[in-house]
């Protein structure tokens, strides 16, 4: 395919609206050719300008601010029509308090990494970066959703496993620092089995924890206990399962 | 974070570990993959896509190369294919029904250009696409914007508007090209060299 052919159909490339016999010429075309590339920049950049007249047409029917709307914490057990959404929102303010969790995780423990042993510590933590992605973040993935035990609280988790993989991962966010000996550990329940799935690291109210769980096992219960690190739950339960 | 602090800057910083330009980032685009997935998709899957695309700007920031094209450009590109991945699994009529909605709607604005032009509410970004758009034959726009927010290929929009192939990749083409050099993207001259060329065939 020579370079006027390509004109011919870089539109629908950009656009992707080509056969895939066609794309794929177009595509070996491009990574050999500056001209046709640099017309399809500037394709491209025309053709994503188009979703701004949205702004105008879909404002009325549209929430006034979605991070607002994303960011709202979890219903508190109230059913109303409406509570799919909301859940469905809190799972993305959890995703997104997620990343924020990540990533304060990270920088404070490569703090930490550089006392020791920082080529061990990154390598450990990049690794668990990438399965936090590939389990909150895949058409496997099931989440229950953690609320408060205490009345009051805003305080709320979420546990997502995936059936075809077995590790899993927990965030909760508004928890207090806790004290003394004191951590925040998650229980899971399958079946009459209730472990310890781990501690939660805690940043600035944010917390995240991967851990071990069969990927089939169904979570019949999963809840945080505050105490001192035990192989048995202790009777400090400050986030228990949401059942609807 | 500053307002005029510049996307690259900020997906720079993001990428680097930095939470507050992460925020920067969502609060300026996250409405806008919003407004793009809601007439496809409904309130709960364009949700769906805002997260998966912010996810991916966390997870793949670093990838994004100012030097090939503005970060909003790039995420669009990330959030529209997305976007299509999603709507061409749901009903076909659906899908039919919520571009042609777009369309209409583009219609009505392009004939309203006096009333948004005065309204300031509206952006200068959106006055100027619809201005843009409004420079186009009917056909090509009509042809463009089904392309677009339809997710359709050249071949389901000619089955579709019943129009010969050639057709539709001639006015999918020139509109395209054409709303280029509207929006400065092209100049007039590059538009005629690749009009000229493709015309010899």
């Amino acid at each position: 395919m020579n370079c006027e052919n390509v004109r011919e159909l870089l539109a629908g490339y950009v656009l992707e609206a080509l056969d895939p016999d066609e794309r794929d010429a177009v595509a070996r075309h491009l990574e050999d050719c500056a001209d046709c590339s640099a017309l399809a920049a500037a394709l491209t950049a025309t053709a994503h300008e188009l979703p701004r007249v949205l702004d105008e047409l879909a404002a009325p029917v549209l929430p006034a601010s979605i991070l607002e709307r994303l960011t709202a914490p979890p219903a508190t057990g109230r059913a109303g029509s409406w509570r799919p959404l909301r859940i469905r929102l809190a799972a993305a303010a959890v995703v997104a308090l997620a990343v924020l969790a990540v990533l304060a995780g990270i920088r404070s423990q490569q703090a930490i990494a550089d006392q020791h042993d920082l080529r061990a510590r990154l390598a450990a933590l990049v690794g668990e970066q990438s399965i936090v992605f590939d389990v909150v973040d895949s058409p496997h993935t099931t989440k229950v959703l953690l609320l408060p035990e205490r009345e009051g609280s805003r305080a709320y988790g979420k546990v997502y496993t995936r059936s075809d993989l077995n590790d899993a991962v927990a965030f909760v966010n508004r928890l207090p620092q806790p004290r003394g000996a004191n951590r925040y550990l998650l229980w899971i329940r399958t079946g009459r089995t209730t472990s310890r799935a781990g501690v939660l690291s805690l940043h600035s109210g944010f917390g995240y924890l991967v851990f071990h769980h069969k990927g089939q096992a169904h979570v019949a219960d999963a809840f945080v206990t505050l105490q001192p690190p035990s192989s048995t739950p202790g009777a400090a339960v400050v986030l228990k399962l949401a059942r609807d | 974070m500053h307002d005029n602090t510049t996307d690259a800057l900020l997906v720079r910083r993001a990428a680097a570990g930095d939470p507050i330009a992460f925020r920067a980032l969502y609060e300026r685009h996250a409405r806008g993959i919003y407004l793009l997935a809601y007439p496809l998709l409904d309130r709960e899957g364009a949700s769906d896509v805002v997260q998966d695309v912010f996810m991916t700007v966390w997870s793949k920031g670093h990838q994004f190369d100012e030097q090939r094209g503005s970060f909003r450009t790039w995420l669009t590109a990330i959030a529209r294919h997305r976007i299509l991945d999603l709507a061409r699994r749901r009903a076909r009529d659906a899908r039919l029904l919520a571009a042609r909605g777009v369309a209409e709607q583009i219609e009505e604005l392009i004939d309203s250009t006096t009333d948004v032009a005065d309204d300031a509410t509206t952006s200068v970004q959106a006055r100027h696409v619809v201005h843009a758009l409004g420079t186009l034959p009917p056909l090509q726009r009509r042809a463009l914007v089904l392309v677009y927010f339809g997710g359709y290929t050249h071949r389901e929009l000619a089955e579709l508007l019943d129009w010969p192939l050639g057709t539709v990749k001639k006015r999918v083409r020139l509109g395209l090209h054409k709303l280029a050099v509207e929006l400065g993207h092209l100049s007039p001259e590059s538009f005629a060299a690749a009009e000229e060329a493709t015309n010899e065939l």
